[in-house]
């Protein structure tokens, strides 16, 4: 019996060491990797960008990340609002405010820009400071799609209809006569545009996100997955084996072996 | 083994339905007023932001705050404020009613992300009815916080400790014009007393 018991012991004595080593990289990368995620608010690693090309590469991001309709802009007052395509609003080639895109239409009331985005309405002072984004929760009618100043009146085409909007009171008074002269995107200057390539924000894999992944495997596609699975069931047994270790050697021990 | 995949899906599935379910607009700030006030009661106002303001607006928000003015709504000493914060990554859409001073109501109007969305429940939004603004512009309120929800929390934590703020700064400036009032009524009616 003893005899029996002191080769089990010693045969998982020995897969127990050579789990161990096999994982211990691992478990250590896992650990390290963990702690870092659960702390990842106060390390601000959601607020990390990283924007190497290599990465982007693998994570099947564009090179060029403005697309052609992202070019065209509306001209008001010799001045040129745009949007990115991704999150800025563009005045020049000023970064004013973050709306959705595409931009939809702009125009001038007022002292005030009017820029109509996906999302919301924004009013701009003439130098581009941001006043007020009025989304669909504020008031803004759902489905805009364009927009005009007509009678000192802002409209907007919802598709179905055209409505006036107050900009103070967000009251929406529906326009009878059909609308024409909406405001219209036309192509921007080649110089703006280069301006624009220098300052537009280039999409980025945020370092939470970067460590999630490798953290489950994931960065390297569903064969990481399961080996990181693999690494999960190893530690298990290593736990396993641990225990039986520790269990009959004190069984040994007692037998007198 | 089946009945371990069985209880895994049920799981699975309870979280990623609860997870659906958090998300989404609860409500828009129209409604939001209109369950406040009456329509016909209720005065629309503007608060411009000063630089003075938006310095201080920056310190309680923790990062620069946009825009010129601030839209509320105003029923004598009690004022009303729907305001976005970002959560972990994306805007949270908050409504605040603030009355003589005090949180009166704190309701979640659109929670956009995936986590957090626990803060919509009126028994957390609860924790903050009372609340008062200390002379530091802080929140006099302990809110206890939600596993796995502390961005959310602290975002409709700072978005309250503003509108407080704001609020502050509104009734204080119709106090000084009262005042204003006030003083030359003196001035041209000996009648006229000043309230204790």
């Amino acid at each position: 019996m003893s005899q029996k018991l002191r080769k089990t012991i010693i045969l998982n004595l020995r897969w127990h060491r050579r789990i161990g080593l096999s994982v211990v990289v691992m478990v250590i990368f896992l650990a390290i990797t963990g702690l870092l995620l659960n702390h990842s608010p106060s390390l601000g690693l959601s607020k990390q960008s990283l924007k190497h090309q290599w990465l982007m590469d693998w994570y099947g991001f564009e090179n060029d990340n403005l697309k052609p309709v992202e070019r065209h802009g509306f001209n008001i007052n010799e001045k040129w609002l745009s949007h990115s395509g991704h999150t800025e609003l563009f005045l020049n080639s000023k970064p004013v405010a973050n709306c959705q895109p595409p931009l939809l239409g702009a125009a001038h009331f007022q002292s005030l820009l009017l820029a109509l985005c996906q999302d919301a309405l924004v009013l701009l002072t003439p130098e581009g400071e941001l006043v007020e984004k009025l989304d669909q929760l504020s008031g803004l009618p759902a489905g805009a799609t364009a927009l005009q100043v007509a009678d000192q009146k802002i409209l907007i085409n919802t598709g179905n209809q055209t409505v006036s909007l107050d900009i103070d009171t967000l009251d929406l008074l529906p326009v009878d006569r059909h609308q024409k002269g909406w405001s219209m995107p036309t192509p921007l200057p080649a110089e703006l545009v280069a301006q624009l390539d220098t300052r537009a924000e280039r999409p980025g894999i945020s370092m939470e996100t970067l460590i999630l992944d490798l953290h489950s495997g994931r960065f390297f596609g569903n064969a990481g997955v399961l080996f990181v699975d693999l690494i999960g069931l190893l530690v298990c047994l290593l736990a396993l084996t641990g225990l039986w270790a520790w269990y009959s050697h004190n069984k040994l021990r007692k037998s007198g072996g | 083994m089946a009945l371990l995949l069985a209880i895994a899906l049920f799981f699975s599935g309870a979280v990623f339905s609860t997870a659906a379910l958090g998300k989404g607009v609860y409500q828009t700030a129209p409604e939001f007023i209109t369950d406040v006030f009456s329509p016909e009661e209720s005065q629309q106002e503007y608060l411009w932001l000063t630089p003075e303001l938006k310095t201080s607006a920056g310190v309680i928000m923790k990062h620069s705050v946009r825009g010129l003015r601030v839209r509320y709504w105003r029923l004598g000493v009690k004022t009303a404020w729907v305001m976005e914060e970002i959560g972990k990554e994306l805007p949270i859409t908050i409504g605040v009613v603030i009355n003589q001073g005090r949180v009166e109501q704190v309701k979640i109007l659109a929670f956009r992300e995936s986590r957090g969305w626990e803060v919509r429940y009126p028994a957390f939004t609860a924790q903050y009815l009372g609340a008062q603004m200390t002379p530091d512009k802080k929140m006099d309120t302990h809110v206890d916080g939600i596993t796995g929800a502390t961005l959310s929390v602290r975002a409709v934590t700072k978005v309250a400790t503003l509108a407080l703020f704001y609020h502050q700064q509104v009734t204080a400036a119709q106090d000084k014009s009262s005042q204003n009032k006030l003083s030359q009524n003196k001035e041209t009616s000996p009648l006229v007393t000043e309230t204790p």
